[in-house]
């Protein structure tokens, strides 16, 4: 190739890949520096369009002081302790029946897996009635666990963990064993440590599970001690107005810690992906 | 922990994450069927009375259900080889070899861990007809300002490409998963034998990656129509869902989750709705879930 065929070629690249970055970056860059921008303020630079809708040049941080005020670090604590309590719980007991369903073979193993597949094609919306009227019935209103229980059980992480344990190399099982170690032990002192990218990703999985979850913490847990993310930031929707910068602030914040935990883990995820998609 | 019977292992890794699933998955999706064969909604704690498919007769006859059942299969008919096929292109583009790819990789996955919430209220914001950012800059380059969500031809456009945002990232993760895997010597094998751009992608990398899309491409309609329910439900966006009565032209779940739809129907009418809704979905999904079923 000629030196102006590669350069070509080179800004083309680049070119194509800024482009798409724009349009991932285009909202939320915007929603950012509104987000830092005074209320009366918050379309002033969306239309008519300038540069400084992507810039907050009247800076100031009143959306966020107010949504903390109003009880926002309060929410951001709560999820923050229902996501954790679902990855450790739900991480623990999905994975392990992945690891069944992959390593044993049990009677009624193919009707057990069905049930799983089953539930995963049925949409949480559909069936959201029964579960509240039962969890209302089992006095559950306005508690932790109804808002923990139903999340842990998670048939996208069964399917995934039982997909990656069936790579799992066999001999390390087998000597194992040998050596006199219950399955349990194998479970946790061998399997578990050596799966961390797996695990690093489904738990990222049930977390976002958590973290998204809006509906079902409405019906649940309305009173405010209880009040998860994305139900705060319904807060800033007020029966005569929305307060848009503390809609976009908090936004803003529901957004950065799923963020700031994908970054790190990245790598895991697309290693666990790819253990789980070859088959 | 010793255990005397082995065969019992297997069933206590599986004990509770089955029993998990079936009390807070298959139980109510049977008592919801059950409840579209009676008159009355538990909810208000009336009595029960068996009317058998009177309630499917009623929304059969109801035109707004057949309209949303069309728009539902037309929008899924539309998003799936969308989203496959963008998902696909942005997984090749951030698979490319270029200084910083791991950067612009990162801000291609960054919808990912964007919450629905989050994006439809930011999207909303967006495609604000008045002071919307898109509008914004159609009129700065001299472009013809679009209704967005206003209006009823392209309400539902409108949703598919808010979706499409969060969507496509979270499908290109998977590709780009598979395309990681493919090992590069093939690539560079097939570069030296002369193969163009087009057969590399034709004959090596989507043979390669064909088993993610068949394996994810009928689950993909579910996770779609699961995250419109957010775009109704919050409570920001049903005044604006609600204007003109364009409703008509959204999907099904639209009409669920509308405090209207509540209303107007009984609640029997709204579990039937689903119920239907969920028959024909599973109808879709049936024959690939049972193939994967019996491959194992």
């Amino acid at each position: 190739m000629s030196k102006l065929g590669k350069f070509v070629a080179n800004a083309t690249k680049y070119a194509l890949l800024i482009f798409v970055a724009i349009l991932v970056l285009v909202p939320l860059l915007w929603a950012f520096s509104a987000s830092f921008t005074p209320l009366e303020k918050t379309f002033a630079y969306a239309y008519p369009f300038s540069w400084k809708a992507f810039i907050p040049v009247d800076f100031t941080t009143e959306a966020y002081v107010a949504i903390f005020q109003r009880g926002f670090g309060r929410a951001i604590l709560n999820t923050l302790g229902l996501g954790v309590a679902t990855v450790l719980i739900g991480g623990f007991i999905c994975t392990a029946a992945g690891f069944a369903f992959a390593r044993f073979d049990f009677p009624g193993k193919r009707l057990l897996f069905f049930v799983v597949l089953a539930t995963f094609t049925i949409p949480a919306d559909l069936t959201v009635i029964p579960r509240y009227i039962m969890v209302r019935n089992w006095g559950w209103i306005n508690t932790w666990q109804a808002l923990l229980v139903p999340l842990l059980a998670n048939s996208l992480i069964i399917f995934m963990s039982s997909q990656f344990f069936r790579e799992f190399p066999q001999e390390i099982i087998d000597s194992a064993r040998v050596d006199g170690a219950s399955w349990f032990r194998v479970y946790f002192s061998i399997v578990m440590p050596i799966s961390k990218s797996l695990l690093f990703s489904l738990g990222l999985i049930l977390f976002l599970s958590q973290w998204d979850s809006y509906f079902w913490p409405l019906l649940v847990a309305p009173d405010p001690t209880y009040r998860v993310v994305q139900l705060a930031l319904t807060d800033s929707v007020q029966e005569y107005q929305t307060i848009w910068n503390q809609l976009l602030a908090g936004s803003m914040l529901a957004a950065l810690i799923p963020i700031l935990l994908l970054f790190p883990f990245q790598g895991a995820f697309i290693n666990a992906v790819v253990g789980a998609v070859k088959e | 922990m010793r255990l005397r019977n082995e065969s019992l292992v297997p069933y206590l890794f599986l004990v509770p994450a089955i029993a998990l699933l079936i009390i807070f998955n298959l139980i109510p999706a049977i008592l919801t069927l059950r409840q579209s064969l009676y008159a009355e909604s538990a909810v208000r704690g009336a009595e029960q009375v068996f009317v058998g498919l009177k309630n499917v007769a009623r929304i059969f006859n109801d035109p707004v259900f057949w309209k949303s059942l069309q728009v539902t299969l037309i929008f899924s008919l539309i998003v799936n080889p969308l989203q496959t096929v963008l998902a696909l292109g942005l997984a090749l583009v951030a698979n490319k070899r270029a200084a910083g790819i791991k950067f612009f990789r990162s801000i291609y996955l960054l919808p990912v861990a964007v919450s629905i919430n989050v994006t439809v209220v930011v999207w909303g914001l967006m495609v604000d007809p008045n002071a919307g950012l898109v509008n914004g800059i159609l009129n700065q380059f001299r472009l013809l300002e679009q209704p967005f969500l206003s209006s009823p031809d392209q309400a539902l456009w409108t949703i598919i490409m808010i979706i499409s945002w969060k969507g496509v990232p979270y499908w290109a993760l998977f590709f780009l998963a598979a395309l990681q895997g493919i090992y590069m010597g093939v690539l560079e094998a097939a570069i030296i034998d002369g193969a163009d751009r087009w057969q590399l992608l034709t004959r090596i990398i989507l043979p390669i990656i064909r088993p993610i899309i068949s394996s994810y491409w009928w689950p993909t309609p579910l996770s779609i129509l699961h995250c419109l329910c957010p775009l109704v439900a919050h409570p920001g966006r049903t005044s604006a869902f609600d204007q003109c009565g364009h409703v008509r032209n959204l999907p099904a779940r639209f009409h669920l989750w509308r405090p209207g739809c509540y209303c107007r129907h009984a609640h029997g009418d709204v579990c039937d709705c689903s119920g239907d809704h969920w028959a024909a979905i599973r109808a879709l999904t049936h024959v690939r879930l049972v193939s994967t079923v019996w491959r194992r």
